[in-house]
């Protein structure tokens, strides 16, 4: 195949995979700003008759949005924060140092990864009742202060910096810790952006968990205060789908600003030998 | 050095497993300490209280208190009852202040009892009195026996069915906070496209068929009634005919019937004329007729408050009569205190019941959610006799009937036997050989194999 | 040596001391709810033995949720990476629309799977929603997705990939922008077509980077549960109910709350993870050491 032909047909395909991101989720906004009658209206049309903004109004009135948002951001960022420093450290031992049960206990960490949720749900409840930080904000942060999946991910990028690199160091009389700091760090910019990124989506969205460990709605995320919206008696579609935009908005936001220096974060991440 | 901490590790693991475990076993009463933790504000406002009463005799307003409750009113009747609550903070002279915090049913279900059991719970609870045996017996909500005497409420002023959903054994466990039965809407502006008389609603199951025959007009997305795959009562169709699902007390299987393999043959020779979408949900339904697009459904009176918003046209009717009868399931709310509530967050919980069985309350929440009135002096109201809606919605309220009320397997029988046997009666599978199957489930939930 | 293992113990500490009082001790906690009869009320339980577990294997319902996992997971994950693949080798080229496209297959995996539920839950509704509409007007006629069994399950794998490729995808650009170029000059000299070079070229150096999307998306799948319960419930008649949803169902959502009982099915699907990630690691890892 010519390389022109072949260039063609894949945008073509290309074009048809971004419209089919990009049709529901142009839906999704547009639908928020429907009136209550528009959103059931048939036939479906895409675009509102009448652009409203009365189902975000209903939602603001209803929701103390402005605290749960900075619930969210305080927990998002501390949880990010802490998790990527402990997650690099044990990754760091884990790719870069010997000590002995090292393959055990890198088995057993990458066994918390398959516990569900729903599982200890009941268990961490009953457990950061003793400990007296129920529906505290160190409650919410402390459990997810460290992360399989990052200690995983970060092993698998660690090992691939070549070891030449920090052996020279080594050789110089560097510490584990300069070498963990100047030489591994600096290289892992684009993993930790990767995983940062990972960290903030992950701990956003999640619904269960919050309002699990949440007993008043002060103390509420924004996804888990939006969900509250939605029940098995009665779904109002309206509100539904402004809270959906809310929830999701700010996320968006941060990571189309963010995008350029995130994807040019992982293109760069790529480990060269 | 390595097998030390190895074992200091493995020692540390199962203490704080014990105790995370099986603390609750082994220390029977965690909930009062839990109580002291987060009651602590109360109890010191309690106190403050004393010594103020103490100091000054005189002082008229009562100290500050916060009490909170829990429910699952998300939909538009919620809006309602949050004006309601944020009417009362603002005009109570007792310096209550409500705070109201409402989830869907799954959360509420499975953070409440553990919530109340460490005292991280509300100070209250609004739930379906059907909860209110199982509340109980697992020791969460608290007798409130001498609510009437403490309020000076008079008790006769409100009908006797609804007040006895919350006893139990003999003792108050809750205030109702309002009473339901399943309706049957209707759309006008369709009956009348179809050359039916919009004033005149299906007062029988034959005439209901003729009107779903009569108003569907599938090419342009209009069904005659909808019947939903996980519509939770469906046993309204099946008494009508003298048929019936299990007895109140739990001891006896009565799905397998004669009368009941007519009355779903019949729903499924509906279901095969079309009348109905395929594979509706219960939610769907809603919207469905709030668009214009089913003439008919069966529904609670939650989404009068929404329809009305909405300016739909319509008429809200009794559930229509088989050849035994017209029946419909009640259901209804109560407030419950939820334990550990100490003196002066009953007696606040108290105001705030009170509040909601004065005659403005009542009415305000009938007249603005369509929900039955049941008290003498606000059914005597002129402004509540003049609403068309709640007057019909109060003539069809008289036929309730309790549906596994007093059950706990009750949410477990319309989950594992009512909806897969609804699924597929719908779905067109032989009518027999589902109420069999579904019988035999229902002899092993109730234990009578 | 010595000073240097201990600092590798306090590197590890912080970590491990979180996993362990946070996911161990109620792990291990679950173990023992799993012996007894408690439930939700969590009054008056006592330990059973293994009366759950006995109780499991006759319980047509967990058999039923462990087949849908397993289909789920052996469609959805294959499918995902699959598709991650194709658009990888479609992009290679790396121009500026390229790189725009990678920003935008990222946008659903920003989103929470719930919101994102809620929207297809509504578009792709049978009576109510855009597409079936659109395609009525065509002339074409779909089955109800959500509500027919045979046709929710592909629906709710469809809806997941969609959500979740944009995942696979970014780590797996990331490993392929970092083949080497002379890797591909030398397999151009050679005389390698585009595709060919894809095969012998890109896959085999970003190998590393597909298990890891394997090992991690595998977990992820088997533990399905989100999209489920905004989509489907679980039905109809079960044929979307997954295990995870079950012990939802068991332990939370309706009576009689057993949550024993629902603890012992999610200690059978820890296990069920457990050794599924085991055997992909063991024979990915296997394959490694005989090159």
């Amino acid at each position: 195949m010519s390389k022109k032909a072949f260039s063609i047909i894949s945008n073509l395909i290309l074009i048809l995979f971004m419209l089919l991101i990009l049709l529901p989720l142009c839906w999704l906004f547009v639908s928020a700003f429907k009136s209550d009658l528009a959103v059931n209206a048939w036939p479906p049309r895409f675009f509102p008759d009448k652009w409203v903004s009365t189902q975000f109004t209903y939602v603001w009135k209803i929701l103390p949005i402005p605290v749960m948002l900075k619930n969210t951001v305080c927990f998002v960022l501390a949880v990010t924060g802490i998790s990527l420093f402990f997650d690099s450290l044990s990754a760091y031992a884990f790719a870069r140092m010997e000590f002995k049960g090292k393959k055990l206990l890198f088995g057993i960490i990458l066994l918390t990864m398959m516990i569900p949720f729903q599982v200890v749900m009941i268990p961490i409840y009953l457990e950061e009742y003793k400990l007296g930080i129920l529906n505290t904000f160190w409650g919410l942060v402390l459990p997810r202060a460290a992360s399989a999946y990052g200690i995983f991910m970060l092993t698998s990028f660690f090992s691939g910096i070549p070891r030449s690199l920090d052996e020279a160091a080594r050789i110089d009389g560097m510490s584990e810790f300069g070498i963990y700091f100047k030489i591994i760090l600096p290289l892992s910019k684009p993993a930790f952006v990767t995983l940062g990124i990972f960290h903030l989506m992950n701990n956003w969205n999640d619904l269960l968990y919050p309002m699990m460990l949440t007993c008043t709605q002060e103390k509420r995320t924004l996804s888990a205060g939006l969900a509250t919206l939605v029940g098995s008696n009665a779904i109002k579609y309206g509100p539904t789908l402004a809270a959906t935009v809310i929830s999701i908005s700010p996320l968006l936001i941060i990571f189309l600003c963010g995008q350029r220096f995130f994807m040019e974060g992982i293109s760069t991440s790529g480990m060269k030998e | 050095m390595k097998k030390r901490f190895a074992g200091g590790l493995l020692a540390t693991l199962l203490t704080v497993c014990l105790l995370a475990g099986c603390g609750k076993a082994a220390e029977p009463a965690p909930a009062a300490t839990g109580s002291d933790d987060t009651a602590s504000a109360q109890t010191q406002t309690a106190a403050d209280t004393k010594d103020e009463a103490a100091d000054a005799g005189d002082t008229q307003t009562a100290e500050p208190i916060t009490i909170s409750f829990w429910c699952n009113f998300t939909g538009s009747d919620g809006d309602v009852l949050r004006e309601i609550v944020a009417n009362y903070n603002e005009t109570n002279t007792d310096n209550v202040t409500v705070e109201i915090d409402i989830m869907d049913y799954a959360t509420l279900q499975s953070k409440l009892p553990t919530a109340i059991s460490t005292g991280t719970g509300p100070s209250f609870i609004l739930a379906g009195v059907e909860l209110i045996k199982q509340y109980k017996e697992n020791d969460m909500i608290l007798p409130i026996d001498d609510f009437w005497d403490v309020t000076g409420i008079d008790k006769s002023n409100f009908n006797a069915n609804v007040l006895e959903k919350s006893y139990f054994d003999g003792t108050q466990y809750g205030v109702p906070m309002q009473y339901n039965l399943q309706y049957l809407y209707y759309n006008k502006d369709l009956f009348a496209a179809a050359g039916l008389d919009p004033e005149k609603a299906p007062k029988t199951m034959d005439e209901l068929e003729a009107a779903a025959v009569a108003c569907t007009d599938a090419a342009n997305g209009i069904y005659g009634i909808g019947l939903p795959v996980n519509y939770g009562n469906y046993v309204e169709y099946l008494w009508a005919n003298g048929g019936d699902v299990v007895s109140t007390d739990g001891t006896q299987n009565f799905l397998n019937s004669e009368e009941n393999i007519k009355t779903l043959t019949w729903m499924q020779d509906l279901m095969k004329k079309g009348v109905s979408p395929e594979g509706l949900d219960a939610g769907e339904a809603d919207t469905m007729f709030q668009a214009g697009r089913l003439a008919m459904y069966t529904s609670g009176p939650w989404n009068i408050n929404g329809l009305n918003q909405l300016g739909i046209n319509y008429g809200i009717t009794a559930i229509p009569a088989g050849s035994a009868g017209a029946f419909a399931p009640e259901g209804g709310c109560s407030w419950m205190l939820a334990k550990g509530a100490d003196d002066a967050v009953r007696s606040a919980a108290y105001k705030f019941m009170a509040y909601w069985l004065s005659d403005g309350v009542l009415k305000e929440w009938s007249n603005r959610n369509g929900f039955p009135v049941w008290a003498d002096t606000v059914l005597a109201d002129p402004e509540i006799q003049a609403n068309k809606i709640l007057a019909d919605v109060s003539e069809a309220s008289t036929i309730g009937r309790d549906y596994h009320l007093q059950l706990d397997c009750g949410s477990q029988i319309d989950a594992d036997v009512m909806q897969p046997l609804m699924e597929r009666v719908l779905r067109g599978d032989d009518v027999a050989t589902c109420l069999q199957e579904a019988s035999d489930k229902l002899d092993e939930i109730l234990g009578l194999k | 040596m010595k000073r240097n293992q201990k600092l590798a113990y306090l590197f590890i500490t912080p970590s491990l001391l979180i996993l362990i009082v946070f996911v161990f001790v109620p792990l291990f906690s679950a173990f023992f709810i799993s012996l007894t009869n408690m439930d939700i009320y969590m009054n008056e339980y006592h330990l059973i033995g293994f009366e759950n577990y006995q109780r499991m294997l006759e319980d047509s319902r967990v058999w039923n949720a462990t087949k849908n996992t397993i289909v789920y997971t052996a469609i959805e994950v294959p499918l995902q990476i699959f598709l991650s693949l194709l658009l990888l080798f479609l992009m290679l080229g790396n121009t500026r629309f390229h790189k725009l496209l990678r920003t935008v297959f990222y946008l659903p995996y920003v989103c929470s799977m719930t919101a994102i539920s809620i929207m297809w839950s509504m578009i792709l509704n049978k009576n109510s929603g855009m597409v079936a509409y659109l395609l009525a007007k065509i002339g074409i006629q779909i089955p109800n997705l959500l509500a027919t069994e045979g046709y929710a399950m592909g629906t709710v794998i469809a809806v997941s990939v969609w959500k979740n490729f944009g995942y696979t995808l970014t780590l797996l650009t990331a490993a392929a922008l970092g083949v080497s170029g002379s890797l591909y000059e030398a397999a151009e000299i050679d005389g390698a077509g585009w595709f060919a070079r894809f095969l012998h070229v890109t896959i085999p150096g970003i190998r590393q980077t597909i298990l890891f999307c394997l090992v991690t998306t595998l977990i992820t799948a088997l533990q399905v549960f989100d999209q489920i319960y905004v989509l489907t419930q679980g039905g109809p008649l079960f044929s979307t109910e997954t295990l995870v949803g079950y012990i939802f169902e068991r332990g939370f959502r309706a009576a009689p709350f057993d949550v024993g009982y629902a603890t012992s099915v999610a200690v059978y699907l820890f296990f069920l993870i457990a050794l599924l990630t085991f055997i992909l690691r063991r024979y990915t890892t296997r394959r490694e050491e005989e090159e």
